[in-house]
């Protein structure tokens, strides 16, 4: 049922009221919020049908695309996923936080009409100028590599139109404060989602900063651009980039855990004062690409990726702990008492967004964090940089991480957005298993072939034509065969995902939401617990506090094992 | 615990209010993120000789 907003101002705004949540939902940011999920599934399928041509050109036994055609999907690919995909689904998660979530309503939706139009036409030239083979720079496009300059003026449209949300959606907060629709702090989840629109206006002022002289130099309007200039400044746009995706999965761990478990925050503090350290520090993990590069000096390399950029992984340890300790206590509460682990094996496993937040946490801390940070040593890193070891890293965080956990929050909006039934059900229970499994062989496939010296971004591995041959080791070619099976796994989980979201979306019952679970019915009460296990002590979240050792022994061994690599590969006499 | 020690009812703590400031967070983020990476950094590229 639709009633009239009290206007803040001329503008005015017609919300429903959510029958599950209880939300006011503004019918505009609605609207936009539909129209900005349904760009970024469109170019997750895009992005999807390259991967696969990718996988299976890296699959050495296939090896299917031509050289060219190689570099210019490699860059349509980077560009769909990492920006286009991951960008619009941000928005829509901002306006969701901004608006929905505060029961507020969105500021200016013409002007958020605006800023989703020149994200479109700037995504859309960019693939055009690309498949026309015009741009084969891919997503980095490091100077002296020259595109066509409709390549730039699409990622500056697109920057553009980012920036303009991300304005819309911190008006929208300000807004919301001003006409009281919420009090006191901005709930957790929110705050999570102002931490990702922090990150991001650095990100795209950073693009714009990097791009615009770009522009002007494909335009032959500026003579000369330093190469070393660029890439400072591109990875200040390409690596926050992923700490907007990093922020906003965090958000949607919490938003997902309260879903599917019941589960609230153990210590909302501490939990933000994590999400400031990403706030303040973050955006300086941006070095890590510039480690080898020879102009910037030692102390710069190691104040920005070590001593800054630890505490910003601090906070990623501080959620890895509260986020899955909020679960075991939630499910405790629940009955789920006996031993460590009871709570684990009892939990809805078969309801999609748990599913897909336990796979997103294991593969983006186990696999993602950890060799991150490895790799981000300055020392190690001149094992790893431009190996397949660094895609091997953000697959497991980009892809295995934020795409799954952003998969699994879609889930719950067919119902609570587009007011749509859910179909394929049990198609969506499998899902999330079967599109983690195919990203973790995926990114191990990556990284034990780079661990044995695989270049990344290089079309003949085996360097056919090098003046001196280049010896590859059989084992390369497992691992990029477990590279290839996993990716045709992903693709099958990426299908069913957008299966299961388009015959939703366009044949599904149009119904007000019903309730938060999709799958999992209310189970009959658990047996009653041993005294021992009663009261306080019971809810402690113990087990995790164990997963969480396990985690850190499997970290130091794979830190400490790279240092003796290296220490295999120099010897200091 | 004595009586002093309480928070006067309704007293937001000073770090809460600090969390709550966003655009001074904001302002902060870009601060740090411009000064110690990219200006500390470019600086560092002007300062390599040319070659002669």
């Amino acid at each position: 049922m639709a009633a009239e907003a009290i206007p803040w101002s001329e503008e005015k705004a017609v919300f429903r009221t959510c029958p599950v949540t209880g939300l006011k939902v503004d019918l505009a940011a609605e609207r936009l919020i539909i129209a900005n999920a349904v760009a970024a599934v469109v170019f997750l399928l895009i992005g999807g049908i390259f991967a696969l041509l990718l996988a299976l050109t890296r699959w050495q036994v296939i090896h299917l695309l031509p050289p060219d055609w190689f570099y210019r999907i490699l860059t349509a690919h980077g560009i769909d996923m990492l920006v286009a995909w991951i960008v619009f689904f941000e928005i829509a998660g901002l306006y969701f936080g901004g608006a929905v979530m505060l029961n507020a309503r969105l500021v200016r939706p013409s002007l958020a009409w605006l800023a989703f139009a020149l994200m479109i036409v700037g995504s859309v030239l960019i693939n055009v100028i690309v498949l026309m083979g015009k741009a084969d720079v891919m997503f980095t496009a490091y100077v002296p590599l020259k595109a066509h300059p409709v390549f730039y003026l699409g990622y500056i449209l697109f920057a553009v139109g980012a920036l303009l949300a991300l304005g819309l959606f911190f008006a929208t907060i300000v807004v919301a404060k001003a006409e009281k629709r919420y009090e006191g702090s901005l709930p957790l989840v929110v705050y999570g989602l102002v931490t990702a629109a922090i990150i991001a206006a650095y990100t795209l002022l950073s693009g714009a900063l990097a791009l615009v002289p770009a522009f002007f130099w494909s335009l032959g309007l500026l003579p000369n651009y330093d190469p070393g200039f660029y890439r400072n400044l591109f990875w200040s746009f390409g690596h926050p980039a992923q700490q907007i995706n990093l922020a906003a999965m965090v958000a949607i761990w919490y938003a997902l855990a309260a879903i599917t478990t019941g589960a609230t925050p153990l210590n909302e503090k501490l939990s933000r004062f994590a999400f400031i350290l990403y706030i303040l520090f973050i955006n300086l993990g941006s070095a890590h690409h510039l480690l080898v590069d020879p102009g910037p000096g030692f102390a710069w390399k190691v104040t920005n990726t070590s001593y800054a950029m630890y505490l910003a992984v601090l906070g990623s340890m501080i959620h890895a702990f509260s986020v899955p300790a909020a679960m075991e206590v939630a499910l405790r509460r629940q009955g789920y008492r006996r031993g460590l682990l009871e709570w684990l094996r009892k939990a809805p496993w078969r309801e999609p967004g748990f599913s897909a937040l336990v796979i997103s946490i294991v593969i983006f801390g186990w696999i993602g964090g950890v060799t991150g940070v490895t790799i981000g040593t300055e020392q190690i890193n001149m094992l790893a940089h431009n190996t397949l070891r660094v895609p091997g890293h953000f697959h497991a965080t980009v892809v295995a991480g934020t795409t799954l956990a952003f998969m699994g929050l879609t889930y719950y909006l067919i119902p609570l957005i587009f007011r749509r039934e859910l179909k394929l059900k049990r198609w969506a229970t499998w899902q999330p298993y079967i599109f983690g499994l195919g990203m973790a062989l995926v990114s191990i496939g990556f990284i034990a072939a780079g661990i044995q010296g695989v270049a990344r971004r290089h079309w003949d591995i085996t360097f056919a034509q090098a003046p001196f041959p280049a010896t590859i080791p059989g084992t390369v070619h497992l691992a990029l065969a477990v590279l290839g099976i996993g990716a045709l796994i992903a693709v099958v989980g990426g299908a069913m995902f957008l299966i299961i979201v388009l015959v939703s979306v366009f044949t599904g019952k149009r119904q007000e939401a019903r309730g938060l679970l999709l799958v999992v019915t209310p189970s009959s009460p658990p047996e009653p617990s041993t005294s021992a296990e009663e009261g306080e002590e019971g809810l402690r979240p113990k087990g995790t506090f164990v997963l969480v050792l396990a985690f850190l022994t499997f970290f130091a061994a794979y830190y400490l094992s790279n240092w003796w690599l290296l220490g295999r590969t120099w010897f200091v006499r | 615990m004595s009586s002093h020690n309480e928070e006067p009812k309704g007293r937001i703590p000073i770090g809460q209010i600090v969390f709550d400031e966003i655009f001074l967070l904001f302002m902060l983020s870009l601060v740090i993120s411009f000064i110690l990476y990219n200006v500390w950094g470019l600086m560092e590229l002007l300062r390599v000789p040319f070659l002669p």
